[in-house]
């Protein structure tokens, strides 16, 4: 009997673009080359897409797919992160009879609620149940990010009056009682699983136990294998962003590193924007932003250094890797593994990015990238001017570039928590 | 002179201070029984009685009339009261009756010359309320409109339950009321004045939001800031207890998930502090090993609250596989009728009195429970209360105990001493390693914070006083009755979180409450407390 197991995602990554859902689906892409595992996908959706659920379902399948279901949630409470409609409750313990996984992995409790967690154990007492931490959102308020609202430095310990510091109007206990409420669901998980090393550190002094937590990869197919790409002689002086246009991702800091630069009268570099979401980012960065494009749309073409490509798809990128020659990943947070890293990587692109979390956990200073000062566009600059400038450094970075992890890799690290096939019978 | 006072030296239709020396109002304050026969309305004034037993009872001559008649120039308000028989300035603010036959009436008077000493409203020619003490409030408003001293307590109010008088149906008042002011010079000042016709709730909160608005906040402390001896504190405590019992069978039970016919202990929640608690609860409580032995209550009386509770008690129930039970009341059911009829539905003999910002704060608090009451002497735990602590881990409270205070103020030149009860908690901001304070003990009282009673003793003991207003005090009172009754509450070793969680602020009802709560606390106990009862270390028999 195959082992049977349920990846519940925050969201589905053809229908909402994120880190978590996309590795969920390239996880359950590779157990389904595994004929002694059965996989189920179950993605919450957005309550946008309604009339996909036309007659009140609140679990029902997506485009015919085997195994694949959607999962629409109500009243979600973005505080305690629960749900508030017994309905949805009701479905999920008939889905959990329904299915009778062995393992369930949770890929976040993001949309879903994290008494699912409790909720499964209830329902399936001897299943096993996995969950991966894909940022720090059970920890940290700020959206995940363990990034001070007073100063936008980077946290390092969560504490009740220090969450209280950032958000004024909850009271030390409320952090207090949701640190409670989050551990009573924890304590049913039988494993955790963190994308990278520096992340167990938070969640053991948060409280998860050591033993309980391991380092497990996120793994991608290449998206470079079929394209028959391959980097071009000449100057390596075309760098390339990718991601949201969000503070945290911090394009702001990479504007005002080429202004330093175009100052300083160093003009021969171009870089490419590639993303969207600007809309997500606060007033002042998307004011700053946006004024900066406008003013360099006025400047004759050849003047220009920076300009914007927008949004992309994972099979556009071969298009837009195949314009520049490094990877910029200016994040002001901890960027948890940063998949864009890895992206650069499968195109043979040396990576400069900030000196924290995950970045600086994968990306080893004039080793195989360049690494400079979150947050300071002085440091970026100089690593840019570095970039250009420097004789053989583009090559020796990138004769470095390890080989970025594979999903079979991750699935392997995922299939030694789930256990043998059938042990959970 | 206001348009609506009409004055006249002296009351026409009552006697003159004739040559026996009757006065009627000095009668009234003199004679309780006979005030209280004319608010009952067995007696149409002081004077019938006077005629019909007084004046063979001799009781101008007794001691308390005598002494108030001659000495109205000693009282601070007064100093020249006996010396004029001028009508001071007067006016009414408000009249207002319940449907019920409840009375508030506000007004002023600058008695600074003339001490203001009875109040009476006549309705269809007889009385319908009788007051010879009442609150004093400053109006700054009328010293300046008198070019008068700007802190002297120029303002009065006056209240009567409708239990108070046989004749309180509010069709006696619904026309054209009398109002008369009666002074110490004899004067009786006139006013005419129709009556706003109002239900019973929107009286309360009328006089329970004026009454938090007559008390600043550094006299909040104080057992009776505003007068509330004079009659007026009783009319009220009962005049909510009515509104509150009126409610009950308009509360409804709702049970959710399986429930067995018996459970060790019945944990019961007074729901007013935001619906995701009970799932907060659940969970958290719920982690403790022998928890299927107990049952969780919810009383929910925010009507805004009952339809996301109904709806968390299903998750609840399905998520942690605890049995629900939601007891929705009306929002006018008091804290502690609430919690007795809570009390009436468990399922148990063993009752958990816990607020909803409690939290244990050893997973396996219910075992430990368990394992005290098979262990312990019986009288040990048949009323008793835990630790609480801070979420920052120091010690909130471990216990209660007295201490007696004293505050005091000045008012148009006469300092005056007001008592005060204050309820401590022994270790409050203590390191949790204090064993000192959280060790087993008998304490004088413990909160309902988290409390443990026996259900038989609960019952003996009269449960909760459904007197108090909006969760206040009847805990202590009940362990006073305990005490009383020869049983000290015990403080045992459970440790609970007890979080300060964001909410709404205190309305101007539940500041009144306390104010009244307060009173009335100090009313019926301060004299079994003080002096035996006081301090950290007072001896408890058990």
């Amino acid at each position: 009997m195959p082992q049977r197991i349920l990846l519940i995602s925050a969201g589905h990554p053809e229908l909402s673009r994120g880190g978590a859902q996309q590795v969920c689906y390239e996880l359950l892409e590779e157990l389904r080359l595994h004929e002694d595992t059965r996989c189920f996908l179950l993605a919450s959706v957005e309550m946008d897409y309604a009339s996909l659920f036309a007659d009140g379902a609140l679990i029902t399948g997506f485009d015919g797919r085997e195994d694949e279901y959607l999962f629409r949630t109500h009243d979600y409470d973005d505080w305690w992160h629960k749900t508030s409609d017994p309905r949805t409750i009701d479905r999920f313990i008939e889905f959990l009879e329904t299915i009778q996984p062995h393992v369930v992995h949770f890929h976040h409790f993001l949309t879903l609620g994290i008494d699912l967690i409790s909720l499964t154990r209830r329902v399936l007492p001897a299943c096993r149940i996995i969950f991966t931490f894909h940022e720090f959102r059970a920890i940290c308020v700020a959206d995940g990010h363990m990034v001070r609202r007073t100063d936008r430095s980077l946290c390092e310990k969560a504490s009740q009056v220090r969450c209280h510091q950032c958000f004024p109007d909850k009271s030390p206990s409320d952090f207090h009682l949701r640190k409670m409420w989050m551990m009573a669901h924890f304590r049913h998980v039988d494993h955790f699983t963190c994308p990278s090393r520096f992340m167990i550190e938070h969640y053991v002094d948060w409280g998860i136990p050591r033993d309980k937590i391991t380092h497990v990869t996120n793994g991608q197919r290449s998206y470079a294998a079929q394209t028959g790409h391959r980097n071009l002689p000449g100057p390596k002086n075309r760098f390339g962003f990718f991601g949201q246009l969000h503070d945290d991702k911090g394009v702001h800091i990479l504007l005002r590193a080429v202004t330093l630069l175009r100052g300083a009268g160093f003009v021969d570099f171009k870089v490419e924007l590639n993303g969207g979401g600007i809309q997500g980012a606060s007033p002042g960065i998307r004011q700053e932003i946006e004024s900066f494009l406008a003013a360099e749309a006025l400047l004759p073409v050849a003047e220009q250094i920076v300009v914007l490509n927008g949004a992309y798809h994972v099979d556009q990128l071969h298009r837009r890797m195949s314009r520049i020659d490094w990877s910029v990943v200016p994040s002001t947070w901890w960027e948890i593994f940063g998949l864009v890293i890895s992206e650069a990587w499968m195109f043979g692109k040396p990576v400069i990015c900030s000196n924290a979390g995950g970045m600086s956990e994968r990306v080893s200073h004039e080793v195989d990238g360049l690494l400079f000062d979150m947050a300071n566009p002085q440091s970026l600059a100089a690593a840019i001017r570095q970039a250009c400038t420097e004789a053989g450094l583009w090559q020796r970075l990138h004769d470095a570039l390890p080989t970025p992890p594979a999903r079979s890799a991750m699935a392997e690290g995922y299939r030694t928590l789930y256990g043998p096939a059938g042990s959970a019978d | 002179m206001p348009d609506d006072a009409r004055a006249s030296p002296q009351k026409p239709d009552q006697p003159a201070k004739g040559d026996d020396g009757f006065d009627e109002i000095t009668y009234l304050r003199a004679f309780s029984d006979v005030l209280d026969a004319v608010d009952r309305g067995d007696l149409t004034s002081g004077y019938e009685h006077y005629r019909q037993a007084g004046k063979l009872e001799g009781r101008l001559d007794k001691p308390e009339y005598r002494l108030l008649l001659a000495g109205d120039d000693r009282q601070p308000l007064a100093p020249a009261a006996r010396a004029t028989t001028t009508t001071p300035s007067v006016s009414t603010d408000t009249l207002v009756i319940s449907r019920s036959g409840a009375i508030l009436l506000l007004g002023w008077a600058d008695d600074r010359g003339n001490a203001l000493t009875g109040i009476t409203v006549m309705s269809g020619g007889k009385p319908y309320g009788v007051w010879t003490s009442f609150p004093r409030l400053r109006r700054v408003d009328v010293g300046r409109a008198l070019d008068g001293a700007a802190d002297y307590p120029y303002g009065f109010w006056v209240f009567a339950a409708p239990n108070q008088r046989r004749n309180s149906e509010s069709g006696a008042a619904a026309g054209e009321c009398l109002i008369e002011l009666h002074f110490a010079g004899g004067a009786v000042a006139e006013m005419r004045r129709t009556p706003q016709m109002i239900n019973d709730r929107d009286l309360r909160t009328a006089v329970m939001t004026r009454l938090a608005g007559m008390v600043p906040a550094e006299a909040r402390s104080i057992a009776d800031p505003v007068g509330l001896d004079g009659r007026i504190g009783t009319a009220l405590v009962e005049f909510n207890r009515s509104i509150s019992h009126a409610s009950l069978p308009g509360m409804i039970t709702e049970r959710f998930g399986p429930r067995r016919s018996h459970y060790r202990a019945s944990i019961i929640v007074p729901l007013d502090h935001g619906h995701e608690h009970l799932c907060l609860q659940s969970c958290i409580f719920g982690q403790s090993r022998d928890i299927e032995d107990y049952e969780f209550i919810y009383i929910v009386n925010q009507s805004s609250d009952m339809e996301p509770i109904a709806k968390a008690a299903r998750i609840a129930e399905r998520t942690y596989g605890l049995p629900q039970t939601l007891i929705l009341q009306p929002a006018e059911i008091d804290a502690g009728t609430g919690q007795n009829a809570a009390a009436r539905l468990a399922q148990s003999n063993r009752l958990i009195f816990v607020r909803p910002e409690v939290f244990p704060r050893d997973p396996d608090w219910a075992r430990q429970h368990t394992d005290l009451l098979a262990h312990l002497p019986e009288r040990q735990t048949r009323l008793f209360g835990a630790a609480h602590y801070y979420d920052n881990g120091a010690l909130r409270h471990a216990g209660l105990y007295f201490e007696h205070d004293m505050h005091v103020d000045s008012i148009a030149d006469a300092v005056t001493r007001h008592p005060a009860l204050r309820i401590e908690a022994y270790g409050r901001g203590a390191p949790a390693w204090a064993d000192q304070f959280t060790r087993s003990r008998a304490v004088p009282s413990v909160s309902a914070a988290f409390m443990s009673v026996d259900r038989a003793w609960f019952e003996k003991l009269g449960a909760f006083s459904e007197s108090y207003q909006a969760g206040q005090y009847e805990d202590t009172d009940l362990c006073l009755r305990s005490l009383r009754e020869g049983v000290p509450p015990w403080l045992h070793a459970i440790r609970m979180w007890q979080l300060d969680m964001t909410g709404p602020t205190a309305s101007r009802l539940s500041e009144a409450g306390a104010i009244l709560n307060r009173w009335l606390f100090y009313h019926r106990w301060a004299s079994f407390i003080v002096p035996d009862l006081l301090g950290k270390s007072p001896s408890l028999a058990g």
